[in-house]
């Protein structure tokens, strides 16, 4: 039957969430990193793409779909890179820090909680759709297995 | 034995269910990336159709299978004795495919990706239902079945 193809692309989709989530974490315990003089922890955000054929979770086909182009391949979704956000970094006049500049400038990271904490929220709600969907799975593959009693 | 007309249409039916709830989860799982254009997983209409030609092909088999002077009674107190067996039952319905589709338009989002997570999930509940609704017309068909196999 073409029901185990779907929980691994919901698969993809909670591992894809939980790193996101992961990411998210380490950029708010870096709000304040200061790596030296001018430089700071720059904010990173996950590149998500949809897996192609040939991908890491390679997944059969789900029977009953027709194999015209990429449309029947059910990959779910790749985690293309950890990419690291390139805004400009905050700088904070704060002369007595052993980090500051010849100007009295330290450099802070360009995270913003504000940001962060939506995209965290964001993050949770794909986390728990891909977590109904798995469950959808797994109560129709009972439901078919009904046949057999 | 078990060829007849409800057992193979409800069983396209969940073939059908099985691809479009992958495709679901599919959406589901990319409802983060950017530019991704959701799957669409279209059988009904072609199951329909098929449908109405198994119909057909039934009802020619009946037609061949009547007495020739239009006469009534069973079949053997016919002159004719026994009617040609009828054709396989449900072939068309049997080869019903479910067909996966990209829609390419109605992109709603600044990232250029047209999925919206909330008409996922309701789709998702929806597909879940009618799948589970052909498993349990078939778990009916097949106790049917069983109690004329087994007397009670």
């Amino acid at each position: 039957m073409g029901m185990y193809p779907a929980l691994g692309v919901s698969a993809t989709g909670l591992a894809a969430q939980r790193l996101r989530m992961d990411v998210i974490a380490n950029n708010l315990a870096n709000v304040d990193s200061t790596t030296g003089v001018g430089e700071a922890y720059r904010r990173r955000v996950v590149v998500m793409g949809e897996a192609p054929s040939g991908a890491a979770f390679r997944l059969p086909r789900p029977e009953g779909t027709q194999a015209g182009g990429a449309e029947g391949d059910l990959h779910g979704v790749n985690v293309m890179e950890i990419a690291e956000d390139q805004s400009p970094l905050r700088r904070v006049y704060d002369p007595g820090n052993p980090l500051a500049d010849t100007l009295g400038y330290v450099t802070k990271p360009n995270v913003n909680p504000v940001i962060e904490m939506v995209d965290m929220v964001s993050a949770s709600r794909s986390y728990q759709a891909n977590v109904t969907a798995f469950d959808a799975t797994k109560n129709m593959a009972r439901e078919a297995l009904r046949l057999l009693q | 034995m078990f060829d007849d007309l409800t057992t193979s249409v409800l069983t396209a039916a969940m073939r059908g269910g099985a691809a479009r709830h992958a495709a679901i989860a599919q959406n589901l799982a990319n409802a983060d990336t950017p530019g991704y254009r959701r799957l669409s997983v279209s059988f009904e209409g072609a199951l329909a159709d098929a449908l109405e030609g198994d119909r057909e092909a039934m009802g020619r088999a009946r037609a061949a299978g009547a007495p020739a002077g239009g006469g009534g009674g069973a079949w053997w107190d016919r002159p004719g004795g026994a009617p040609a067996l009828r054709g396989p039952v449900g072939t068309e319905t049997a080869g019903v495919s479910a067909t996966t589709d990209r829609v390419q338009e109605t992109v709603t989002r600044v990232d250029g990706s047209n999925i919206d997570p909330d008409d996922e999930m309701s789709q998702l509940a929806a597909n879940q239902l009618a799948y589970n609704t052909a498993t349990s017309l078939l778990v009916a068909r097949f106790g049917q079945y069983r109690s004329v196999i087994t007397g009670r």
